[in-house]
């Protein structure tokens, strides 16, 4: 929300930055590729998430890629034994970013030991 | 799920940034040119992780370590300057 001439507007973010502070944003990007367990799938990672994060819209499309909110993770198959997630989020999402980070890891974390025992 | 309120803003400055990343005990820092364009590539080989610096936006790789990347946040949070937003 801005006032200019006694009026309130609300604008977009990137528009009231440029034209009150005459700068742009800068906008920060952050992917994390974890390494997961050969057996994981897309499937298996949206059913925790959408387990885990009730309150939080997630997302899987037809090409693999699952959405939780604004926070992306695809999943790339390198070759037969090695798969790994790759989880992209913008610095305002960086909470939720975060946590789906710390989820996956804790999760690929469990089933490695459980095979290991 | 909570934005953040506070959004950076204006450039990065590099050296600003490297600086910061080594006060945090990131010491093994390389940074590239990219040809005449206005990307800066910052290379932390030792902490597997890569920062593509633009005029307008920073794209940060890691390779899972949070520790790592924690620290990458704080120097750029640091070095940009930051207003209040409230998406």
């Amino acid at each position: 929300v801005v006032m200019n001439n006694n009026k309130l507007t609300i604008v977009d973010t990137d528009e009231t930055v440029n034209n009150v502070l005459n700068k742009n944003l800068h906008h920060i990007q952050y992917s994390t590729c974890l390494p997961i367990p050969a057996k994981e799938s897309a499937k298996s990672l949206f059913d925790l998430l959408t387990d885990v994060l009730q309150d939080v819209v997630v997302t899987h499309s037809a090409d693999g890629t699952i959405s939780v909110d604004d926070v992306d993770i695809h999943i790339e198959q390198e070759d037969e034994s090695c798969k790994k997630a790759m989880i992209s989020w913008q610095h305002e999402d960086e909470q939720l970013g975060s946590f789906v980070c710390k989820l996956i890891k804790q999760h690929c974390k469990s089933i490695t030991n459980e095979e290991e025992n | 799920t909570n934005k953040e309120s506070v959004c950076p803003i204006g450039q990065l400055n590099v050296p600003d940034f490297t600086h910061e990343l080594k006060k945090l005990g990131i010491t093994d820092i390389k940074v590239e040119h990219k040809g005449d364009s206005e990307t800066v590539l910052v290379h932390l080989n030792e902490d597997d992780a890569i920062i593509r610096v633009e005029p307008n936006s920073t794209f940060v790789i890691c390779q899972g370590s949070e520790r790592v990347r924690s620290k990458i946040r704080e120097a750029l949070l640091y070095c940009l300057e930051t207003v209040g937003c409230n998406r």
